[in-house]
């Protein structure tokens, strides 16, 4: 079985997340291959390759080509799974553990469990049992999802209607004029 | 149009750029608050500010943002968060001609985020993805861009 362990881009450990893979995979008795995105964390799940970041073309061929997906609740990561086709299972990042700024993910995970679209893991044992039906063939993955272009449409309308007005206010373009004189040179920043 | 993207690094940079397919018809320049690896996407500039986290420099990201729209006069302002769309809308709002658009993150379920609060009021146009969050944003549009 092909899995795919993902905490995200957040400058924060997740090693709670980690940790429950390792010993799942270790309860599993199966074997598993596959990469596990650790970001800063320390711990390194057994069985997975271990990369700290992933480009975006690694990310989504991972999605892609994975039979199951373990990952914290970030919203671009869910995302990301639901529309390759996964219903991954999720650890949200706790505020209370040092994992997170706030418990959002808490929100996140909740409205989509009761759509259905993730299942939220709270341990171990549970992580190895709906692993082990991925692994055992009772459980596979959906195809990857068509999304519909006219969710895009509100945002694209705004967008068309162009600049709010013709000419900046004489006194704002005095003050970007002030600022900007202040600021930093735009050489160093345009990268 | 040529719109002006900012982002935070990360989740923000994900949700903003399934836009894709409607940036792809503008000239799109990508304001970021760190290093990271670019999404495949044909930006026609990508600038870099300082990755303020609620400290000093949020007044830094004024001066950059001040910086940045002198040299690139935008049509539109476009973010879904994080931090540095505050400044950056704030100085484009009061100082240029652009349109400030602003998605509420996928992450705010069934409450506003703070950068969703602050850009409020800046945002010429508002939108949210959960229904739940409507009424924090009396004068906003639905927009479900990812979980619908």
């Amino acid at each position: 079985m092909r899995l795919f362990v993902t905490v995200g881009n957040a400058l924060v450990p997740f090693d709670r997340l980690l940790g429950w893979v390792d010993e799942a995979i270790a309860a599993l008795g199966e074997p598993v291959s596959g990469i596990c995105q650790h970001g800063p964390s320390r711990v390194r799940p057994r069985g997975l390759e271990a990369r700290e970041g992933l480009s975006r073309g690694d990310f989504d061929a991972e999605m892609a080509g994975a039979d199951a997906v373990v990952c914290h609740a970030g919203v671009g990561t869910l995302w990301s799974a639901i529309r390759a086709g996964h219903r991954p299972l999720v650890v949200p990042r706790r505020a209370g553990l040092g994992e997170i700024v706030n418990d959002h993910q808490l929100e996140i995970v909740d409205a989509l469990v009761r759509e259905g679209r993730i299942v939220r893991i709270e341990g171990a044992a549970e992580l190895a049992t709906w692993l082990g039906r991925y692994a055992h063939g009772e459980l596979k993955r959906g195809a990857p999802m068509r999304e519909d272009p006219a969710r895009l449409e509100p945002v694209a309308a705004a967008i068309a209607e162009g600049p709010a007005r013709a000419r900046a206010p004489l006194a704002g373009r005095a003050l970007l004029g002030a600022l900007a004189l202040l600021g930093p040179s735009i050489e160093r920043m345009r990268r | 149009m040529k719109i002006l993207v900012v982002s935070s690094v990360g989740g923000h940079l994900t949700e903003i750029m399934q836009l894709a397919p409607v940036l792809a018809d503008h000239e799109v320049v990508l304001v970021l608050n760190d290093e990271a690896a670019l999404p495949d996407f044909p930006f026609a500039r990508v600038y870099r500010i300082a990755h303020a986290e609620r400290d000093a420099r949020v007044l830094l990201n004024f001066l950059e943002a001040a910086r940045i729209l002198r040299a690139e006069d935008p049509d539109i302002v476009l973010s879904a968060g994080a931090g540095p769309a505050v400044p950056v809308a704030l100085v484009a709002r009061l100082c240029t001609r652009a349109r400030i658009v602003f998605i509420e993150s996928a992450a705010a379920v069934a409450r506003p985020t703070l950068t969703g609060r602050l850009m409020y009021p800046i945002a010429h146009r508002f939108f949210y993805q959960w229904s739940a969050v409507a009424h924090f944003f009396p004068r906003a549009e639905k927009a479900s861009i990812h979980f619908g």
